[in-house]
């Protein structure tokens, strides 16, 4: 589960139309969600409140190891004419899809949009969007911070650090910073992704070696500060970030690229998609017929490849990561094509994406079956020669499973992991919301052209609608409303994963009264391999077969104005 | 040119400070921007009670 400042910061990129999916530390996120889900550490409690909309408070207190607590500020600045920023208003109503790392298909790769300009006497009165966060931790006094802005449409700028409080604040002798700086240097391949690891998830559920720290207390020797920069250049088909770590001078590039077909293709896209401006369109709406490329066994996907270098200058090491990936075409929704071309759809970025998905894909999937969602991934290592391909597909309405095997090409290790993801749902409205979710799923959209009546249509608890169909065909009436999508009725998640380690993990998220729980445990039942990779733990105890490793329990509530208001 | 042991030593208390600033003046910087430029100014008691 999100905290909620990675929460705030995704729906904040979100809000100003930025795709943090695209990046190429997502490549494996549809497996990696489901194979390398966090088990939360001890019991934590994160309380956060909005006092007005774009600012948020959030509170943490965490018990077993130790206690520990944090205290943190949010301020979004967003463009006023947009829609403000959505975080689900509480942890009662927010969509708890949003806060979990789970199984998603990405969407289509999108030129990012562009803000309106605003002219006032010859000058420019917008303001760019920014993000940004403070955090103190109690009682280390170590302070995380994240400033985030968009420099241009396609152009984004991360800034976080990590930093330690200083020993001597204000006295301190030459010799003491030399040794201070020296430590700083050997502590650099342990700090140098802790960096990150607090400002979001963005750069933690990816598939580089840099992600592999936990989340500690203490972020380096006192006084030091890690500084790490993000350049993010966006263009739909290229995704290119440019990230340097001043802590021990970790200059890295990586780069993502979508194929597909070029987007200086025809640029006639038919007169249904006049309505969309310039800025707005995607690269695989410029040629419809022929948008993604086809796998075999008729699978219409998307190729995309990316690499990433990270070079050291403080330590002389470099590190080189490749991969490929393979997913499915979202299936398009089953709404009704935009007619004649309203702009109302305009501003509203995630519309925009709906509505022109429709109007791409409207035409070859009436006739073709659908597919089942799923990823296929594989990525390389040529320095330390690890080989990793995860394959992760959405197997029924609620169920994702998912596998990957990493090979050692230089030491033959390999292993093996398999998870699941289930999803819950409340036993109330489970008729109703399976069968329209399963159908939008799995279905066409239903044309009510030819509507054939057969005996699986009489089952749908859809009667009354069909009655105003039939009468409707005579006078020629407006076809009714679609149904609109069930009320959101998840609550939960279960995952499981199991190794050929034999480590095994579970975690249960799920909404409880008005918080947001999560609940883990992990296992290990392979008593050679935990007094092998354990080496923090003491070796009189390495050798005795203790299976539970770990066991946490995090709770999240947060509330907004909006939300107290309208309880009042 | 080589800086004096004076320059240095006073350029590295600079830079400590300047860090030692930044350490415990971003959190009241951000709570300065989050309360300055959010409208309608909330309350300073939502400002420091997650439950009011």
């Amino acid at each position: 589960m999100y905290d909620f400042v990675s929460h705030v910061l995704r729906r904040y990129f979100e809000a100003t139309g930025w795709n943090e999916q695209n990046s190429y530390l997502n490549l494996t996120s549809s497996s990696s969600a489901i194979l390398d889900f966090p088990i939360p550490q001890g019991i934590s409690l994160s309380i956060s409140s909005a006092p007005s909309i774009p600012f948020f408070t959030t509170y943490k207190l965490r018990a077993l190891p130790s206690l520990t607590g944090s205290l943190g500020y949010i301020y979004a600045s967003t463009d006023p004419e947009q829609p403000p920023l959505d975080i689900g208003n509480s942890s009662k109503d927010v969509r708890i899809k949003q806060l979990i790392e789970r199984f998603r298909l990405f969407e289509n790769p999108r030129h990012p949009t562009a803000k309106d300009e605003v002219w006032l006497n010859g000058r420019r009165v917008d303001t760019r969007d920014y993000l940004i966060y403070g955090s103190m931790h109690l009682p280390t006094s170590r302070m995380d911070a994240l400033f985030t802005t968009r420099l241009s449409s396609t152009w984004q700028l991360i800034m976080t650090a990590v930093s330690t409080p200083p020993r001597y604040p204000i006295s301190i002798l030459p010799s003491s910073i030399s040794a201070s700086s020296l430590a700083g240097g050997s502590g650099a391949t342990t700090s140098s992704s802790s960096s990150v690891e607090k400002s979001s998830d963005l750069t933690t559920n990816n598939a580089s070696a840099s992600s592999s720290s936990p989340s500690s207390g203490g972020a380096g020797p006192p006084g030091s500060t890690n500084l790490q920069i993000i350049l993010q250049n966006d263009t739909g088909r290229w995704f290119t970030e440019y990230c340097y770590s001043a802590d021990d001078a970790l200059w890295g590039f990586r780069v993502l690229h979508n194929f597909g077909t070029p987007s200086s293709a025809t640029p006639t896209a038919g007169g249904g998609l006049t309505w969309t401006t310039k800025s707005e369109a995607r690269i695989d709406e410029i040629n419809p017929s022929g948008e993604e490329s086809v796998a075999g066994g008729g699978l219409r996907g998307r190729f995309s490849a990316g690499a990433e270098l990270f070079f050291s200058a403080v330590e002389k090491s470099a590190g080189l990561s490749t991969g490929i990936r393979f997913t499915t075409l979202p299936d398009p929704p089953a709404a009704p094509a935009p007619s004649s071309g309203s702009g109302t759809t305009v501003n509203a970025s995630s519309n925009v994406v709906s509505s022109s998905n429709t109007t791409t894909h409207v035409s070859t999937t009436t006739t073709s079956p659908s597919q089942p969602p799923m990823t296929i991934t594989a990525t390389l290592n040529p320095m330390m020669g690890h080989l990793s391909t995860a394959y992760a597909a959405k197997m029924s309405r609620d169920l994702v499973a998912s596998s990957r095997f990493d090979f050692n090409v230089y030491s033959y290790e390999s292993q093996l992991s398999m998870g699941v993801e289930y999803w819950l749902r409340s036993g109330g409205v489970r008729g109703v919301g399976e069968t329209n979710l399963a159908s939008l799923l799995t279905t066409p959209p239903p044309s009510t052209d030819s509507k054939t009546y057969s005996l699986r249509e009489v089952d749908r608890p859809r009667a009354p609608q069909e009655e105003v169909g039939v009468e409707g065909k005579t006078e020629s009436e407006p076809p009714p409303v679609p149904p609109t999508p069930p009320a959101e009725t998840l609550r939960g998640v279960i995952k499981a994963k199991v190794s050929t380690n034999a480590d095994v993990s579970l975690l249960w998220e799920g909404r409880m009264n008005n918080c947001l729980v999560s609940f883990g445990v992990k296992a290990d039942f392979n008593p050679t391999s935990s007094s092998a990779t354990r080496t923090s733990r003491p070796s009189s105890s390495a050798y005795s077969i203790q299976p539970l490793k770990s066991v946490g329990l995090e709770v999240l509530y947060f509330s907004t104005a909006n939300e107290k208001v309208s309880r009042a | 040119m080589a800086f004096s042991e004076d320059t240095k030593e006073r350029l590295v208390r600079v830079v400590d400070v300047t860090k030692t600033v930044l350490h415990y003046g971003w959190v009241p910087f951000v709570l300065y921007i989050g309360f300055t430029r959010s409208t309608p100014q909330p309350s300073f008691i939502k400002l420091i009670s997650p439950l009011a």
